[in-house]
């Protein structure tokens, strides 16, 4: 699965596909990241992402990297999730929503949950905006010169490598081309 | 090849720049299309006209891939989602309200365990509000009755509670209602047809058939008999004296037969002795022969005789011990009126209370019918409960979560299913019902509320108030208070009066009573007061001397008050004390005329007693009068026995005066012969 999602990424940074696709998938990784699973919040930003056209291979291999990383983080996402909850001035919308059909399910009122929700909102756009440029970046300069190098040419013959470029022929076909 | 349409052979610069060279973001690509393309002085952008096929189809790869960059949505996955839109309001349209009307049956069955039905149920989920024209449900005790059927019925629902699968609803408001009204098929559920319960028409038999029972202790003297039957004796005295005289009566058959026989044998001897022509009878062997005919009879006469008069003697003494159980069996029945009158000792206070008692044993029955609905509803109310902890925990815990804290919010927590108000509002010409349930709860702790209930009917004259609480709260000692208040209702019995004395009993009514039951122990109890106002009271036309008493005395008042109270145990109405003004003076009346009560109530003991034997006394008189033809017969035996014996004298007296004159004349003629004989013998003659 790992492989397929690998070989979709290099497809989507290699074809005519916007750069914001396989940025917006990133940072859709980085907001589910570091919101924890097993409530409702999550399982709708997923699903929601399955309907915007987004990069959901960068999605998924961002998600999972980022699943590694984020736990690191939960002491600041409690704090920060905390302060917000404890905003008297939004009290009342919170008791408000609290107490709207399926909207408790969303765990909104824990700590890390939503912190995690801030921290990804918050984080969405620069790390869109980032990744939207290295994707830039790499089409304009590095594009063709990794294509045509020896250690790519090396590496292709490289099992797993190999693999990867099948994957790569039979998702991406003739659209892309690594030249 | 053919070029896609995208890459027209000339394209405004604008166009141009926007719909192909933004929407490539390949470098290499967008050299491409450079190359393909070059700017004309009019600022247009004009396609190289020579195109190799190879070109032609990497234009067609990047039209399509332009094609694709268009928008921010994926429209396929929209598309599928729109379907399955369209596929819940078709849903919603067609098979919502009839899956809806069947889970609500489904729901009434589970909690009253007896068939529902609900018609043309609507539900509109936006609005929160479901509505029916028409609900029953059967009563699982009576199959083939309704144990409430609403008409018109309109409920509001909180739909944000519903989207947490909790039935909330605020408001149930129904402009008709009806209960126990029949069924066209039983209304027993699959499951529960084996132990069906009794029909309809067995209970409604059974009813009447019972009757009502008035708590007048001893006085009813029937009740006392069946009651006191094992102690008495004089029911073993007729069965044993029957018993004898069957024995006897089979023995002296036998015997007054044979005796008859014997007789009627006899008679012909007796007949052959009779026949002898005395005055015939010349000769020597014709009296001998004659002598001899007696002599024989008289022998078998004398056998006869004497085997009837020791027979006689038998049966006679045995009549006599007879006549002996008899006057026994009377001197018991004696003895247990005596016994059964010592237990209903009137003057003990009995009858003092007899207007309380009468009124105990009316409200036994009515407190009785208000507590058995009282408890109906108390089941059906628990069957609500679940007693499960509601919120369910998460499945699947999250270690990052536990690592934050939940930040509780004031929220308003739900059970599964609320009824917080339910009203029903009858009114027409003759009657108006108003009714209020509030609370019905599968999880009464969490509302913190028990159930609620009032209901007023007024029809006619009549009125009739009833509230109260059903609390199923854990921790609570009163589980249940029921408030009774009725004005303006009469009643009128005519069962069970007849050991008063009374043809029937009627008066007007207001009851006031009060019950609640302890959760502990299950003590239940409750008090009231009865008034009883324009009594009417018919006594029989026997002559019965309390219901004279009961007929002045209480027809005299113009109101009687009857305290009560009453306790409850084990689901049943154990005990109702009550206290009636009317008591004091009836006490007087009745001291002044206790030896004519005492009397009467004697003779009564008597008639139920001697009522109870009637069979045995029948079949005793039949039997004694069968055992007295026998010996009525035995006495026609030696009468005629006695007959015979006289033709024997009178016979043997003829013969032997016969046998005597026979023997005279001999002598004459011997005398006269020898007379003659001397005359001629020669014998001398002295002569002085």
């Amino acid at each position: 699965m790992f492989v397929k999602w690998i070989a979709a990424l290099i497809v989507a940074i290699n074809a005519n596909n916007r750069a914001g696709e396989v940025a917006a998938g990133v940072s859709f990784a980085l907001l589910l990241a570091l919101i924890p699973t097993g409530n409702l919040l999550w399982f709708c930003l997923f699903v929601i992402t399955f309907f915007l056209k987004i990069n959901l291979a960068a999605e998924l291999l961002f998600l999972a990297f980022f699943k590694l990383l984020t736990p690191l983080a939960d002491g600041l996402l409690h704090r920060l999730g905390l302060w917000m909850l404890s905003q008297p001035s939004l009290a009342d919308i919170f008791t408000g929503a609290y107490n709207l059909p399926l909207l408790p399910l969303s765990r909104f009122n824990n700590t890390v949950v939503m912190g995690g929700l801030i921290a990804g909102i918050g984080l969405w756009l620069p790390v869109f905006l980032l990744f939207r440029r290295l994707v830039i970046l790499y089409r304009r300069r590095w594009r063709d010169r990794i294509a045509g190098s020896r250690l790519v040419k090396a590496l292709r013959r490289v099992p797993l490598v190999m693999k990867i470029g099948n994957a790569v022929r039979k998702i991406g076909g003739a659209a892309v081309s690594l030249r | 090849m053919k070029v896609p349409k995208l890459f027209k052979e000339e394209l405004k610069e604008r166009r141009f720049r926007k719909k192909i060279l933004g929407r490539i973001y390949i470098e290499s690509e967008r050299d491409f299309v450079l190359r393909l393309y070059s700017r004309g002085p009019d600022g247009r952008y004009r396609r190289s006209p020579e195109l190799s096929d190879e070109d032609a189809r990497r234009l067609r790869q990047l039209a399509g891939s332009i094609k694709k960059n268009k928008g921010v949505v994926r429209t396929g996955k929209v598309s599928l989602i729109a379907i399955i839109v369209a596929a819940v309001l078709v849903f919603n349209f067609a098979f919502k309200n009839r899956l809806l009307e069947k889970a609500l049956e489904r729901g009434l069955e589970a909690v009253f365990s007896a068939r529902a039905d609900v018609e043309q149920l609507d539900f509109r989920l936006l609005a929160g509000r479901l509505s029916f024209t028409h609900l029953s449900v059967a009563d699982r005790e009576q199959p083939m009755r309704n144990l409430f059927e609403l008409g018109a019925t309109e409920a509001d629902l909180n739909t944000n509670e519903l989207l947490k699968a909790k039935v909330v609803i605020s408001t149930l408001e129904t402009r008709e209602v009806r209960w126990h009204t029949p069924r066209q098929s039983s209304g027993a559920l699959p499951q529960d047809r084996e132990t069906e319960p009794e029909s309809d028409v067995e209970t409604a038999s059974r009813a009447e058939t019972r009757g009502l029972f008035l708590n007048l202790g001893s006085l009813d003297a029937g009740a006392l008999v069946d009651d006191q039957r094992a102690r008495l004796s004089s029911p073993a005295r007729i069965a044993e004296l029957n018993s004898r005289l069957q024995t006897l009566q089979g023995r002296w058959q036998g015997t007054v037969e044979q005796g008859r026989n014997d007789v009627d044998e006899l008679a012909g001897r007796i007949d052959a002795v009779r026949a002898i022509d005395v005055g015939s009878l010349d000769t020597v062997p014709e009296l001998q022969q004659a002598v001899t005919d007696i002599q024989q009879a008289a022998t078998a006469l004398n056998r006869v005789r004497d085997d009837l008069r020791a027979a006689d003697r038998q049966i006679k003494a045995d009549r006599g011990e007879i006549a002996s159980d008899r006057r026994e069996f009377e001197a018991a029945v004696d003895a247990d009126v005596a016994y059964l009158y010592s237990l209903s000792d009137l003057s003990s206070g009995e009858l003092k209370n007899l207007v309380s008692d009468l009124v105990a044993g009316y409200l036994q029955q009515i407190l009785g019918r208000y507590y058995g609905y009282a408890q109906r509803a108390r089941g059906y109310a628990e069957r609500l409960i679940t007693r499960k902890k509601e919120k369910r925990e998460d499945r699947e815990t999250v270690n990052r979560m536990q690592r934050g804290v939940d930040v509780p919010f004031g929220v308003a927590e739900y059970p599964r299913f609320l009824l917080e108000h339910a009203d029903v509002s009858v009114q027409d010409a003759s009657k108006i019902i108003h009714g209020t349930i509030r609370n019905i709860s599968s999880n009464p702790d969490l509302i913190d509320r028990p159930v609620t209930f009032t209901y007023n009917r007024s029809e006619g004259g009549e009125r009739l108030s009833v509230d109260g609480f059903l609390d199923n709260r854990e921790r609570r000692d009163t589980d249940l208070k029921l408030g009774v208040q009725a004005a303006g209702f009469t009643f009128e019995l005519t069962e069970g009066l007849e050991n008063l004395g009374l043809s029937s009993l009627a008066s007007g009514y207001r009851l006031r009573t009060e019950f609640s039951r302890s959760r502990p122990g299950n003590a239940a109890e409750g008090q009231g007061l009865l008034e009883l106002y324009d009594l009417v009271l018919r006594p029989t036309a026997g002559g019965n001397q309390l219901g004279t008493i009961l007929y002045e005395t209480l027809g005299s008042l113009s109101k009687v008050d009857v305290d009560f109270d009453y306790t409850v145990e084990s689901g049943k109405l154990a005990r109702v004390a009550a206290r009636s003004s009317a008591d004091g003076q009836l006490a007087l009346v009745l001291e002044k005329r206790f030896t004519e009560i005492s009397a009467q109530y004697r003779g009564r003991l008597r008639e139920e007693l001697t009522a109870r034997m009637a069979s045995q006394i029948r079949e005793n008189e039949a039997l004694s009068q069968a055992f007295a033809d026998l010996v009525q017969r035995s006495d026609g035996n030696l009468a005629e026995a006695a007959a015979h014996e006289a033709v024997l004298i009178q016979k043997r007296v003829e013969v032997e005066k016969r046998i005597a004159d026979t023997q005279k004349q001999a002598t004459d003629a011997v005398k006269s012969q020898l007379k003659s004989q001397l005359e001629k013998l020669p014998l001398p003659k002295l002569g002085f």
